[in-house]
């Protein structure tokens, strides 16, 4: 009978949708239950900008407050942000909004991570659906000597948020998303190398130095067209056509019969 | 220089061996050649048809050193060289052209000559030296005779002026101890390239050589730092001359209104090339040489 309890109990466990990843829930802050890591200061200057930022459970790390994702979508995404976070044991926050609480879409990015308990060293991505015009931004969050600024610097950020706001522009959240966590993962894996970019296919690929290879292409053929110049013409040719063979040595004679002084002068140099 | 001297009359002239030889002269080039037949109709030299047959005569030459090696051998030596060139226009790479590459006998002299007398030199050496404390140059000068003699043997002179002298030097080298008496068959068929000079004009040019080649010797054995030549009283005494035939594999090349020379010498393989670079061909081969590195080099940046 225990068992059968169980299993009934296993049943509806799994037949019961679960929307509890991907929630949009918000919690409630107060003045005296602000809601914010132990790290921030709340004081008279900054507690109405917490207020106004929505306080969320710092597990969950989509949240789709624009619902552009489906709950599938919503799903997979939250598999693979925490996938990397276990990996890099940076945190990845991942923001839909169709209202920025008064602030401009920078401010609101850091406020939501700085005012949620995410760790210490995070990133967070934030799409602004604003009718037809959509806004991305990437924010990196550490203390000064933390590996995300070595990684997420401002040229790979500018790229990322290049390369996915295709996808942003025509609509493709899900994609764009998805590939935003493949790339920032990619970075992270090649960790400060620079010599890495992007290519149109989403892939991290090897920075060509094209200058430097120009360079170096042209130095080879400028070498390999003077060796082969070189060869058009016979080497080692004599640059004295001397007679020494011709000489019979028994019979040549230099002989000095004089050698004297005549004169000694002394000039300045 | 003016003191040396030398006897005209010791050239060697044999008595006519080979009749009936026909003088060709291009008047394009001014290339002067011979042949023992008159059906010749380009010159030897520029391939101009443009040439004219002047006085037969009787040929004089008294020794010859045949040919020992196969045209063949010349003709792989020039592709050897030409073919993997890239840079070589496609002009010199044509079959016509290799197959133009022809036996010819190079007419020259050969002298033994004695070089004697004294010359004085004024020496000097100088030396660095401090006077009441002054940076001085003592300079000592010395008044030299010395007396000199050299007897050289087989002194091979170039009488054509179209043969530069690297080109002479690094072919024109025999063993002259296997020289023959000239027979009519080891000249049938092959184009004799005549002296451009006249017999005065070598002997002077051979002066020149025996007393620049001897004066180099004697200021190597000079022990002072400078020396200037005061008085030379020496003699070029010429004591034997004679003409000789030297087998050579020859082609000239005509390009850009330049000619090319490739002489491949016909008994010990010692060659002579200067071949030009094609604008168009070098184009092309820096072209494809980039193109290669650069593909090289973008799959090793790409793959690293």
């Amino acid at each position: 009978m225990k068992y059968i309890k169980l299993l009934i109990v296993f049943i509806l466990f799994i037949s019961i949708p679960k929307n509890c990843l991907a929630s949009t829930n918000t919690l409630t802050r107060t003045r005296e239950k602000p809601l914010v890591p132990d790290r921030v200061i709340v004081d008279e200057n900054n507690i109405d900008e917490i207020l106004l930022t929505p306080a969320v459970s710092s597990n969950e790390k989509i949240y789709d407050f624009a619902e552009l994702y489906t709950e599938e979508e919503e799903k997979k995404l939250y598999q693979k942000a925490i996938n990397y976070t276990n990996n890099s044991s940076i945190d990845l926050v991942i923001v839909t909004t169709k209202d920025l609480r008064g602030f401009n879409l920078e401010k609101y990015t850091y406020n939501f991570y700085d005012y949620n308990l995410f760790n210490r060293e995070g990133i967070i991505f934030v799409i602004y659906v604003n009718g037809n015009k959509n806004e991305i931004y990437m924010g990196n969050i550490g203390s000064s000597s933390s590996v995300v600024f070595d990684v997420y610097t401002d040229k790979r950020i500018n790229q990322t948020l290049e390369y996915i706001y295709s996808d942003i522009k025509q609509g493709n959240y899900y994609s764009a998303t998805d590939n935003y966590i493949k790339t920032v993962e990619g970075f992270y894996n090649l960790n400060k190398n620079e010599n890495y970019l992007i290519n149109k296919e989403g892939k991290i690929v090897k920075s060509i130095p094209w200058f430097e290879l120009i360079i170096f292409a042209s130095a080879i053929t400028i070498i390999v067209t003077i060796l082969f110049s070189y060869k058009l013409r016979i080497n080692k040719l004599p640059t004295v056509y001397s007679l020494d063979d011709n000489i019979n040595e028994a019979t040549m004679m230099v002989k000095f019969t004089k050698d004297e002084l005549i004169e000694t002068t002394t000039d300045k140099k | 220089m003016d003191n040396l001297v030398y006897d005209t009359q010791n050239i060697e002239e044999k008595e006519p061996q080979i009749e009936k030889l026909v003088n060709y002269e291009c008047n394009d080039c001014h290339c002067n050649f011979s042949l023992l037949s008159e059906n010749h109709d380009k010159c030897v030299y520029c391939g101009s048809n443009n040439i004219i047959t002047t006085n037969n005569y009787n040929l004089d030459f008294s020794r010859i050193i045949p040919f020992t090696l196969d045209i063949e051998n010349a003709k792989n030596e020039y592709k050897k060289h030409v073919l993997f060139n890239p840079l070589i226009p496609i002009k010199f790479k044509k079959k016509s052209t290799i197959n133009k590459i022809q036996k010819v006998y190079f007419m020259t002299y050969l002298f033994n000559v004695n070089y004697r007398g004294n010359i004085t030199f004024l020496g000097a050496d100088k030396e660095k030296v401090i006077v009441d404390k002054k940076k001085l140059v003592e300079t000592k000068k010395y008044n030299m005779l010395s007396e000199v003699n050299f007897d050289y043997s087989n002194v091979l002179i170039n009488p054509n002026e179209k043969i530069t002298m690297p080109e002479f030097t690094k072919v024109f080298q025999y063993d002259y101890n296997k020289t023959e008496e000239l027979r009519e068959f080891d000249i049938k068929d092959t184009v004799i390239i005549n002296s451009t000079l006249s017999n005065d004009e070598i002997l002077e040019k051979a002066k020149e050589r025996i007393s620049k080649s001897s004066l180099s010797i004697i200021r190597n054995n000079i022990n002072h730092q400078l020396n200037k030549v005061e008085d030379n009283q020496t003699n070029v005494n010429f004591e034997s001359a004679q003409k000789i035939l030297l087998p050579i594999y020859f082609i000239n090349t005509r390009y850009r209104n330049k000619n090319y020379h490739f002489l491949y010498n016909g008994v010990n393989k010692n060659t002579y090339y200067k071949f030009p670079a094609g604008i168009i061909e070098t184009i092309i081969f820096a072209l494809i040489v980039f193109g290669i590195v650069l593909l090289i080099g973008y799959l090793i940046a790409s793959a690293l």
